[in-house]
């Protein structure tokens, strides 16, 4: 039984530590799978996350594990910015992004596991932005903070470890971890290092 | 060029590109604490049925054994051989069972599991709220006796019952029927009320559609619709959901906890109890409708009193208004 699935069993068994762990794990990343795709409608993103979550919890029982927990919200998620959005008579204006790319989303939901193909893109920076924070977002969750913190908010090794309420080793070897994970990550995306990407995107 | 130096160079690029990429959206907290209320809350009732079906399988199976003993089986209310088919979820007065056609009616408290071959009855001023082990809800009127034939089939050998089934999972809210001597009566995802009155049956749709099977044939009905049918035919009339006929439904309802709900969440529970829908007078107050979680409890209120109860702490005006529940901003 993979971690996923150890968290749902513990969901259900009504284990009000892995609710918490699972609201703070996943919601902050559902919102943002979100609010891109619904031109960055604040009400509408919560309406909708709100949504999935509610029925990931009533289909929590028929998760099998087959896909990353995460993969498996995206998709529901995904079908409830469709419901929502037709509701709403809104499809004109939905907004299709580079990751909703049959070949991008299989990468990114495979980033765990090193992807067999190499596909290159050639996007903008925006692009380059939003690619960065889904990679983020597909990491696990204490990865995407710990690279937040240390290289945005440009946080020291120890203000990490306190943050995460680990220790300066900890956080030392997390960090590390994380580099090589977000280092995979966009490798399978572009198909390319970290320093080309930047090459070619300008940067 | 050393594996470190290529290293190094790696790093650096990946601190530009995070760098560059900035920060990622980050919800409010506001926002985050209100899904959070209503996630969890959803969590909660789903741990919550989980654990009840658990423990009534685990009382059938406790019962099953005990049932060996004749002794035992004379004492206990429930027959440990048949499985459990619903329960006592509310009681407004005294409600009783008894464990077949020749026993004595006994004194049924809420929460307890009812088995399949067992009758309840409600008296002239009882009211019952029940829920089967498919998630339908049945309710039943003053003066109401009904026998639970099997697991999916239920005899209304005397007075009304409600059956709701728009909260069970489709998949097992299906095959539920309610048997009368006038007929059967099955539902597609709705909420009817049977009456039995001297030789006539009277079915009320509220939502959706029946379809009942008499002896004369079978008939349909919708929303909106009664039927009445006795040995002359069916005659049908008009019945607004939320015609004061269904108000018994209401007084038995059982309570919606609101602690940490939205209130579209609550006014979504008080339009399906009292056949109305919610209209908004915006779009902006759908939203702040949203945005509102609640606090406290709505215990003892009626549907409609609830409606009036939330309204006075939440900052807008709700009100009904023939088939609506109207949500209008509250500077109006």
């Amino acid at each position: 039984m993979n971690d996923d699935q150890q968290l749902v069993e513990r969901l259900l068994a009504g284990d009000e530590r892995a609710f918490s762990a699972f609201f703070h794990e996943y919601f902050p990343r559902v919102y943002r799978f979100a609010l891109p795709r619904l031109n960055r409608d604040v009400d509408l993103a919560k309406d909708v996350v709100q949504a999935t979550l509610i029925k990931a919890m009533r289909g929590l029982a028929g998760f099998r594990g087959e896909s990353a927990l995460f993969t498996w919200l995206c998709q529901i998620c995904r079908r409830e910015i469709v419901d929502q959005l037709r509701k709403l008579r809104r499809r004109s204006d939905r907004v299709v992004l580079i990751d909703d790319s049959p070949e991008v989303r299989a990468v990114l939901e495979s980033i765990e596991a090193p992807a067999s193909t190499e596909p290159a893109f050639h996007q903008d920076s925006a692009e380059l932005q939003r690619i960065v924070h889904a990679v983020l977002d597909r990491l696990p969750a204490r990865y995407g903070e710990a690279l937040e913190l240390k290289y945005i908010e440009g946080r020291s090794v120890e203000e990490i470890g306190d943050r995460l309420g680990i220790g300066h080793t900890a956080a030392q070897s997390l960090l590390a971890r994380a580099r090589v994970a977000f280092r995979d990550g966009m490798e399978a995306v572009f198909g390319a290092t970290a320093g080309d990407v930047l090459t070619q995107f300008g940067a | 060029m050393s594996n470190d130096q290529v290293g190094a160079r790696e790093d650096d690029a990946i601190a530009r590109l995070l760098k560059d990429a900035g920060g990622r959206d980050q919800p409010e907290a506001a926002l985050a604490a209100s899904v959070r209320a209503a996630v969890e809350s959803e969590w909660r009732g789903i741990v919550a049925a989980r654990q009840r079906r658990h423990r009534l399988t685990t009382w059938a199976a406790v019962a099953g054994a005990a049932a060996a003993a004749a002794v035992i089986w004379l004492v206990l209310p429930l027959s440990g051989e048949r499985p459990a088919v619903a329960t006592l979820v509310t009681a407004s007065g005294v409600v009783e069972y008894r464990d077949g056609p020749r026993a004595d009616w006994l004194p049924l408290a809420a929460g307890t599991p009812i088995s399949m071959g067992q009758a309840i009855r409600t008296t002239g001023s009882s009211l019952a709220a029940l829920e089967l082990a498919s998630g339908v809800e049945l309710r039943l009127d003053h003066a109401s006796r009904l026998a639970f034939d099997e697991r999916d089939l239920a005899s209304l050998e005397q007075g009304a019952a409600y059956v709701d089934s728009g909260r069970a999972p489709a998949a097992l809210a299906g095959g539920f029927a309610l048997h009368t001597t006038a007929g059967t009566v099955r539902h597609l995802g709705t909420q009817y009320e049977a009456r039995l009155a001297e030789d006539r049956l009277r079915v009320a749709i509220r939502e959706g559609s029946v379809r009942i099977e008499t002896p004369g044939g079978a008939v349909s009905g919708v929303a909106g619709e009664q039927l009445l049918i006795d040995q002359d035919g069916v005659t049908r009339s008009d019945l607004p959901a939320h015609d004061p006929a269904w108000d018994w439904v209401g007084a038995v309802a059982p309570a919606f906890a609101i602690e940490g709900r939205t209130l579209t969440e609550f006014l979504r529970w008080a339009a399906r109890e009292t056949g109305r829908d919610v209209a908004y007078a915006s779009a902006d107050v759908e939203r702040e409708a949203a945005r509102i979680v609640l606090r406290g409890s709505i215990e003892g209120l009626r549907p409609d009193e609830s409606i009036a109860a939330v309204s006075s702490t939440t900052g807008l005006d709700i009100g009904l208004d023939g088939g609506h529940i109207e949500v209008r901003s509250g500077r109006h």
